[in-house]
């Protein structure tokens, strides 16, 4: 992994993120932890690669993007990622390197998040959005949309109806229903190209699995 | 995801097929290990993706 970071801060400051996550009032959820972090920056470090953007921007600005964590029921969540932008000042000034880039990390952190409704203002700032919203998707998505939701108590699909087709959408109960309410939602908001591109293989991957996942469904009943 | 339960789909379901008693359960078992197997050549592509 180390060859895929070819940044001197790295090692540093990842060590000073792992001490940070072990110190935390709240336990993460399993698809918000130190992976998560990690393949958002690798999808980071890529994107900037293929864009041309600034790659220590968008590699630790990836890094720092979930630097404040709440459960997902918790009244603070929807503002993690202006709490963890306000924090990125002080983190890029105590590590050699990204003293002159705070500014730019601290911005495309505060415009990250989808529940924040942040727009980003630079191109690292769209590449880190990109790079967490791929995340969301695929495979990787899949996984991490049931991992969130068994976080604070929702059931996998209503038993009767899971496809939502005589009831309003209810994804705080029901995970299958974050498809339809946002995950399916994300391509269509990719900043960059080579984020749309990655977008639409994962999309693809997503709904091959939901059609399964229909099939089986529609097999039991 | 963590690793454990990604490594998980190695030992018991993909082995199902194997086991099932009936034929009509080892038809299902069958197209759901496709289905397995699909998505976890994606999920292998998509971790290796960024690095």
């Amino acid at each position: 992994m180390d060859a895929a970071f070819p940044f001197p801060w790295f090692e540093p400051l990842l060590a000073r993120l792992r001490e940070h996550l072990a110190a935390e009032p709240f336990p993460r959820d399993a698809a918000h932890d130190l992976g998560h972090i990690l393949r958002v920056a690798r999808l980071a470090h890529r994107l900037a690669e293929e864009e041309g953007a600034d790659a220590d921007s968008c590699v630790a600005g990836a890094l720092l993007h979930d630097l404040v964590y709440r459960p997902k029921n918790h009244p603070e969540s929807p503002l993690t990622a202006q709490l963890a932008a306000d924090l990125v000042p002080r983190w890029c000034q105590a590590t050699a390197g990204l003293e002159a880039r705070a500014g730019a990390i601290a911005a495309a952190v505060a415009s990250h998040s989808w529940s924040g409704g942040g727009t980003p203002a630079s191109l690292e700032a769209a590449v880190v959005q990109d790079a967490d919203r791929l995340e969301a998707l695929g495979a990787v998505g899949v996984a991490r949309v049931f991992a969130t939701g068994a976080s604070f108590g929702a059931q996998l699909w209503h038993p009767e109806d899971p496809w939502a087709e005589d009831r309003p959408l209810d994804d705080k109960a029901w995970s299958l229903d974050h498809f339809e309410r946002k995950l399916l939602k994300l391509q269509a908001d990719m900043k960059t190209r080579s984020g749309r591109d990655l977008a639409n293989d994962r999309q693809r991957t997503m709904l091959t699995y939901l059609a399964a996942l229909r099939s089986e469904l529609g097999t039991e009943s | 995801m963590t690793n454990s339960t990604a490594n998980n789909q190695g030992v018991s379901p993909i082995r199902a097929p194997d086991t099932e008693k009936t034929r009509s359960g080892r038809d299902l078992a069958i197209d759901r290990q496709r289905t397995m197997l699909t998505y976890l050549a994606a999920l292998r592509a998509e971790l290796g993706a960024g690095s």
